[in-house]
């Protein structure tokens, strides 16, 4: 198993200002542009530090939220490839279903993965429903928009000489990307999947499918992947073509434990604080889809939002938040890889909003020396998972 | 207010399978739905039987009437009301629409079919006035929930408390298909065409516009500025209405439907 660090990137300073919706409704003039730089430094340096302590790094985008101020992915893997110097650079994800100019996108991935020397794993993604309020993207047809997207991108870097595409979204007279990307045929392709429907379109492609905060949820999406991905290439599916994230936040003792458990809590709480309609406008769901919810009961819990009300054990049971010494980390992301039939690549949340900077840094520097180690021998040797004491 | 059912006739228009529906005898009315779909049990539709034929198809995607990706606007709707006037061959008609197909009527009406007779709009969308672009033309029912819009449409019935778990599946299904098309169709530019600016000098036919002054979506000046930008309307406030006319006072509607096509009425 290997694990890439991640960040939200998050104006949290803003929020003890705003009883209201932290994506969409709060407004910047709560944020102060002072504060935007130094946390965009720091959340720099954190990266820099996790390429330094093993680990590979993975950025996300958002748009018209405080939760998350990174707004181009590949803007700031730009910035990380320069001051990165063996991480894998994953971009999970860019919302290629509201862009409308996916060459873009293939471009800028491109010049990215050269500057890295090849170290770029590309995440194309579909967006969350409220990020059609801030693209004014269509919430009808996303999936067709991403997929014709896709084939776009993946043409422009595979095919080498000119070409033209007129296609029912995109239209371009003149494909011709330069530079090429350095990994051959392009780089690695991730996409999320967080239900059983969604992972078996990412196993149809044999790409790597990413679930997120999704705890036991995992269990029968991580199954469904490896059921259609034996069905479509005739053999199983590695644990490489999984990935998973969590929260994390590693603590040398009882005092750095409580703070990091606070702050992880004080951000699982805020995922909810978004606009209900904005989870699933009509139309961003099939409505087919939209009927079967339509039709089911409301039921507690389900999603990260109802876990806001569950105990830290519990949490790191089910494997939203992995949390304590370095020991203790190890055992809940063994047991819950364990519990989840395995996956090789494993995402941390590692800087949870107001979690300070010495405490971050701790953290990756103890889970780079202690964890680390023991969880690149997970998956390595045929399906073995089980427990190992960490000198912590 | 969604039908529990298909309606019950079929046919192909633009290679879509349409379902709709056609009662009474007398001069014809097309009747274009709002975005919640055609619906027979209407009170509206029931009091315009009595005297007229009615002719009321479920829009691409609404219902179960099939849709395709050319279908992307109300303007490319209304090309499929155009094809039913044809298919049926349908003459001197009285279009009435409501809402969403009142927008869908005028672009009808700019394709300038000699078929059309006049035009009854209730409540109508697809035109923007305001200039400013930072200022909004109607409130942006898409930041609501779905079972929310029903406070922005009608007066006499402010939230859609449907208990969805147990209403028949084919009912949450044309529900489900009904919103997504409205979201497609109303989506961006919002609840409006700006071609058919360029377009509404078209619509010579006589012009009723019907607004509810209990709307809550577009108000009083709307109504106006719609009225003064169609070369041939008047306007008739029906009180105590918001903006589904036709739901709330059905019969307010249904008279002056009648009076405008100069149909008797007995009742």
């Amino acid at each position: 198993m290997d694990v890439y660090y991640f960040s939200e990137q998050s104006h949290h300073p803003a929020w003890g200002n705003f009883d209201g919706m932290l994506r969409g409704d709060i407004p910047n003039k709560l944020g102060d542009p002072q504060v935007s730089s130094r946390l965009l430094n720091e959340y720099l340096d954190m990266y820099q530090l996790a390429d330094q302590c093993g680990m590979n790094v993975m950025v996300n985008e958002h748009h018209i939220a405080s939760t998350c101020m990174n707004n181009s992915i590949t803007l700031t893997l730009a910035v990380l490839a320069r001051i990165t110097k063996n991480a894998r650079l994953l971009g999970l994800g860019s919302i290629i279903s509201n862009r409308p100019d996916p060459i873009r996108v293939a471009e800028e991935y491109s010049i990215v993965d050269s500057i890295s020397g090849g170290r770029v794993d590309m995440g194309l993604v579909k967006g969350a429903g409220w990020e059609l309020y801030a693209s004014n993207a269509n919430p009808v047809g996303g999936m067709d928009r991403l997929f014709e997207a896709h084939d776009l991108i993946l043409a422009a870097m595979t095919r080498h000489e000119p070409f033209s595409w007129e296609g029912e979204h995109f239209q371009y007279r003149c494909v011709n990307l330069w530079p090429r990307p350095v990994q051959a045929p392009h780089p690695p392709v991730w996409f999320t999947g967080g239900s059983p429907g969604s992972a078996r379109i990412s196993a149809k492609y044999g790409y790597v499918n990413a679930a997120f905060l999704t705890g036991p949820g995992a269990i029968p999406t991580f199954q469904a992947y490896r059921e259609t991905y034996k069905e479509t290439f005739g053999k199983e599916a590695a644990p490489d073509r999984l990935a998973y994230l969590g929260m994390m936040a590693c603590s040398r003792d009882k005092a750095q434990t409580e703070r990091n458990v606070e702050a992880m809590l004080a951000y699982l709480a805020s995922v909810a604080r978004m606009r209900p309609a904005h989870v699933n406008p009509p139309g961003y769901s099939h409505h087919q889809a939209n009927t079967e919810m339509m039709q089911t009961p409301p039921s507690a819990g389900g999603g990260p939002a109802g876990f806001a009300s569950a105990s830290p054990d519990d949490l790191a049971k089910a494997g939203i938040m992995f949390w304590g010494e370095p020991e203790r980390i190890y055992d809940q992301i063994a047991a819950y890889n364990e519990m989840v039939g395995g996956f090789g690549h494993l995402l941390i949340m590692g800087q949870n909003a107001h979690q300070p900077y010495e405490d971050v840094r701790d953290s990756l520097e103890m889970f780079g020396e202690f964890v680390l180690p023991e969880l690149a021998k997970i998956g390595t040797s045929a399906t073995s998972t089980s427990k190992e004491s960490v000198n912590a | 207010m969604y039908y529990p059912a298909a309606l019950p006739k079929q046919i192909t228009l633009s290679g879509l399978n349409i379902e709709y529906f056609d009662e009474g005898t007398g001069p014809v009315i097309l009747y274009l739905h709002s975005n919640e779909g055609p619906n027979p049990d209407l009170a509206l539709i029931q009091a315009l039987t009595k005297t007229n034929r009615v002719v009321m198809p479920a829009m691409p995607g609404f219902g179960t009437s099939e849709t395709a990706s050319f279908i992307k606007t109300v303007d490319d709707l209304s090309y499929v009301a155009l094809d039913l006037l044809e298919a049926l061959d349908l003459n001197d008609v009285t279009v009435v629409g409501s809402s969403l197909g009142a927008w869908m009527a005028v672009e009808l009406a700019t394709k300038a079919s000699p078929r059309i007779a006049r035009l009854v709009l209730d409540n109508p969308l697809g035109l923007r006035f305001k200039t400013d672009p930072t200022e909004k033309q109607f409130p942006d029912i898409y930041q609501d929930l779905p079972a929310q819009w029903a406070g922005y449409f009608s007066a006499s019935q402010p939230m859609d408390d449907r208990d969805w778990p147990s209403v028949e599946r084919d009912i949450a299904l044309r529900a489900a298909r009904g919103r997504e098309m409205f979201v497609k169709v109303g989506w961006s530019p919002y609840l409006n065409n700006p071609k058919l600016h360029g377009r509404v000098h078209r619509v010579t036919v006589p012009t009723l516009v019907l607004w509810g002054d209990q709307d809550k979506l577009a108000n009083r000046e709307y109504a106006d500025a719609y009225v003064a930008a169609l070369p041939n309307a008047e306007l008739k406030v029906i009180a105590g209405a918001g903006h589904f006319a036709f739901l709330d006072k059905p019969e307010a509607v249904a008279s002056a439907v009648l009076d405008f096509a100069g149909t008797k009425q007995n009742a």
